[in-house]
């Protein structure tokens, strides 16, 4: 039996930018699924091409990049060329979307209920009062005591912590059936990172929501997430459960990032790093493009590109996989 | 709010005391005393020093000073030229409100249009419209007023007679002769500040719009009318600036383009004044016009404060 379809299934999608007169790829082929109220992580370095896959989605991708191929198919239809107008009406309904910074990503001079309730009144066909008592349920949702005063609040009158709790509530203002966080707690302090993602988690399980978690952080995912994909240079190089990938990892990527996790229980050392820098985006790929940071690489690795290796549940992307 | 107006009020009150010193400082140091112009080069010493006597300038200058202020603030009374014995306050009451007219339309005009123009030009960023408003741009700064002045008034009021190459037609004339008559004007006054502000609203606002809180009302999936009011509100910070002292300073050239359209505004009270050498009445024009300027930024740095909550908290 063929299993459901997945709420959300990317399929070869390639963005690319501008580099002076020609469109270079940044995002070479990412396949992705997300099941309905699935938490997926995807991890990998700056650059590997993981918060741009994750703003193509509602597309809100910078200027100078542009979906050049592939599929983004979103509860049955097709985002990719959907006109401008549907693709809105998705955008904050189904779709939310947190991100890394919450002082810059709220407006600073609109009140944050405001800012919530502006988005929940584009959506839903909510009365005037009502809406002002479900911001209110949803500021205590996130964890936001006096949620009442706290909505007058600007931006610039909350911790870091406080507005990404406010950014979360705007986030599912609507009930939306995926949510994207790039990064939600790169740019908080570690204390307030474990609240903020113990509040997602709480959210997300209350309200249902499949995640599509971003992070460089392996900890982070392995604590939330189902499941995890790999990015390295602008593809999806390992993709399992979150036990699994810990477990057996299959990618030599994989498992010098895991190696990279700092320990405070054993000393071991100088903190291992992954040598050299991924590739950039401008430069032409031969062969498979983590190569030349392999510890296990071989000639065939440097000359052909990798077959993809697959088992129920387990796909890498490596001559060495199997 | 309120504590950002008392503060900056304070520094406006604080500025207009200094410019109205050391304007009257200045005044009162030419060293040619005003009885020398009123009774001619014949006088003799007990004829000015009687002159001197009767109008108070034998007095310390801080007293002197200090009776004029105390005069202007508490009765609004700016007191009468020695020189021509006229009193100041009908003469600027006969001028001001002519100059104010082709300021505030001018103003105005320039306001609406390049904020609109601005807007526009930055949300279909490297179209049609931004490039015919780059131009404009370009253009409105580089064409200098009074040039143009020259060339409308050849083209539309010489060859063919769509307005009056001149002159001023008071509203109580009719209004369509009265907009007739100032229509040239303020539009030549308006451009070059059209052009500026459009081009610090289509900066101001494509910055805006590249802010991560841009991309998150994006993602929010809100319309366009919330979309532009969420960048607005951000990107007219610098442009209220910009136009606050863009007021004022057409005051300034609003003199120029009096002259030139023959209007009787504040040119010709301060021209008449400077060929004279009625120095108190300078002083009093250039008072009006401290008082127009400092006002205008008041005025400007009010709505920034009500736009940026936190300006407002910073003053607090």
């Amino acid at each position: 039996m063929m299993p459901a379809d997945p709420l959300l299934r990317i399929d070869g999608l390639h963005i690319s930018f501008k580099a002076g007169q020609q469109w270079r790829d940044v995002v070479r082929g990412v396949d992705l699924r997300v099941a309905a109220g699935e938490v997926v992580g995807l991890v990998g370095e700056s650059g590997s091409g993981k918060s741009l896959t994750a703003l193509s989605i509602p597309q809100v991708l910078p200027p100078g990049a542009r979906i050049s191929s592939g599929r983004i198919v979103f509860d049955g239809t097709d985002l990719v060329g959907l006109p401008r107008k549907a693709m809105n009406e998705r955008r904050g309904r189904d779709i939310a979307m947190i991100f890394q910074d919450p002082l810059t990503a709220l407006n600073p001079v609109i009140p944050v209920g405001r800012q919530i309730y502006d988005s929940m009144r584009t959506h839903q066909a909510i009365g005037h009062k009502a809406a002002l008592a479900r911001i209110e349920e949803l500021l205590a949702l996130v964890g936001i005591r006096h949620p009442r005063e706290r909505m007058r609040a600007y931006p610039h009158e909350l911790s870091g912590g406080m507005r990404q709790r406010v950014m979360t509530a705007l986030a599912v203002s609507s009930n939306p059936k995926l949510l994207i966080a790039d990064e939600p707690t790169t740019a908080l302090d570690v204390t307030v990172q474990a609240q903020v993602i113990g509040m997602l988690d709480r959210i997300r399980r209350e309200l249902g929501i499949a995640v599509l978690f971003i992070s460089h952080n392996l900890d982070l995912i392995a604590e939330i997430c189902d499941r995890v994909c790999v990015m390295y240079a602008g593809k999806v190089v390992e993709s399992s459960s979150v036990e699994s990938v810990f477990a057996a990892p299959r990618h030599p990527y994989t498992r010098q990032l895991l190696r990279c996790i700092p320990r405070l229980d054993a000393d071991t050392g100088p903190m291992p790093t992954i040598p050299g820098l991924p590739p950039r985006f401008d430069s032409d790929l031969v062969g498979c493009p983590f190569a030349p940071r392999c510890d296990e690489a071989s000639d065939r690795c440097r000359t052909s590109e990798p077959p993809t290796w697959r088992e129920p549940g387990h796909l890498a992307v490596c001559w060495d996989a199997a | 709010m309120a504590s950002l107006f008392l503060r900056r009020l304070g520094f406006s009150v604080f500025s207009l005391l200094v410019v109205s010193l050391l304007l009257f400082m200045l005044t009162r140091s030419i060293p040619e005393s005003p009885a020398r112009i009123v009774l001619g080069d014949e006088a003799t010493k007990t004829q000015i020093a009687d002159f001197d006597r009767q109008h108070g300038l034998d007095r310390p200058i801080v007293v002197q000073y200090a009776v004029w202020l105390e005069r202007l603030v508490l009765k609004g009374d700016l007191g009468r030229s020695f020189t021509t014995g006229l009193y100041m306050n009908e003469q600027i009451a006969d001028t001001f409100p002519v100059t104010m007219e082709l300021v505030i339309v001018a103003f105005v005009l320039a306001s609406i249009v390049s904020v609109f123009l601005g807007t526009l030009s930055a949300f279909y960023r490297d179209s049609l419209v931004d490039y015919f408003a780059r131009l404009l741009a370009v253009l409105g700064v580089s064409i200098p007023g009074f040039w143009l002045a020259l060339v409308l008034i050849l083209a539309f009021a010489v060859e063919r007679d769509w307005f009056p190459p001149g002159g001023f037609v008071p509203l109580s004339a009719g209004l369509g002769p009265h907009l007739l008559s100032i229509a040239l004007p303020c539009f030549c006054l308006s451009v070059f500040y059209l052009a500026v502000i459009t081009r610090m609203t289509r900066a101001s606002l494509l910055e805006v719009l590249n802010q991560d809180y841009m991309r998150t009302a994006r993602a929010s999936g809100l319309g366009r009318g919330r979309i532009l009011m969420y960048a607005m509100r951000n990107a007219l910070l610098p442009v209220v600036t910009i136009a606050g002292v863009s007021f004022g300073h057409m005051f300034g050239w609003a003199l120029i383009i009096e002259q030139i359209f023959n209007i009787g505004g504040m040119s010709r009270a301060l021209l008449t004044a400077i060929n004279q050498r009625d120095y108190y009445m300078v002083q009093t024009v250039v008072m009006v016009f401290t008082i127009v300027f400092v006002l205008a930024n008041l005025a400007a740095d009010m709505i920034n404060g009500w736009l940026n909550p936190r300006l407002a908290a910073a003053a607090a």
